[in-house]
């Protein structure tokens, strides 16, 4: 595959919107739950990933190499993660689906929520599957009436 | 998200091609592999986003 870079910041940000999809992965085979959550750890404490950890998301990373790639840009950068997740993300996981059929469609839709709730590791957000428990991994200091972006059952960040 | 399907590449138009993946033919964004006409590649959600070395 032709390699787009993706730098710094960017990349951890590319992490916290993909690494809540992992979970389809572990239960394909494909990579190993201890992995993942070594990787969550270090999104969560903003610490070094290992090189190329991000292309075990190949279908996401590719697909944010076309937009980059599109819109002439030499890097993914975080308007391109943010693009995708937020709008692209909801095609490819329409098309994933016809052509895997082993995962849940909604429970993969990224989505604007509020917090209604803060517990230790946990945010009780409304969005509109409704109301229910999100880790906080990667979005540790938000509050109750924060709008946040959720992905299967992580809250990914404060909406900004 | 990440297993992907091999298809044989039977057409190239630009940046796009036509691929036979399981006897079904589908338009595949190329632009991420270096391939031609009669190499396979891994497709998914249609972006061909790896050569596989299939003969």
């Amino acid at each position: 595959m032709i390699d787009m870079e993706i730098r710094g910041e960017d990349r951890i940000l590319f992490m916290k919107y993909a690494l809540p999809c992992a979970g389809t992965l572990v239960r394909r085979g494909i990579v190993d739950r201890d992995r993942i959550e070594r990787l969550v750890d270090l999104v969560k404490e903003n610490r070094e990933i290992p090189s190329g950890e991000e292309k075990i998301f190949k279908v996401a990373f590719a697909a944010c190499s076309l937009m980059a790639m599109d819109e002439k840009r030499g890097f993914i950068d975080s308007s391109v993660v943010r693009r995708y997740f937020l709008s692209g993300h909801d095609d490819v996981i329409e098309r994933r689906y016809e052509e895997m059929g082993d995962f849940d469609p909604e429970e993969c839709r990224v989505r604007t929520g509020t917090v209604v709730d803060v517990e230790d590791n946990f945010a009780v957000v409304k969005n509109s599957s409704g109301t229910r428990k999100y880790r906080i991994d990667f979005a540790q200091s938000i509050k109750k009436g924060d709008e946040v972006i959720t992905h299967w059952d992580f809250v990914v960040e404060k909406v900004i | 998200m990440c297993i992907t399907t091999p298809g044989k590449i039977l057409e190239i138009e630009g940046n796009k091609a036509l691929v036979d993946i399981d006897g079904t033919i589908s338009e595949v964004r190329i632009d991420l592999v270096t391939a031609a006409v009669g190499d396979y590649v891994y497709c998914a959600s249609g972006m061909a986003v790896e050569k596989a070395e299939i003969k």
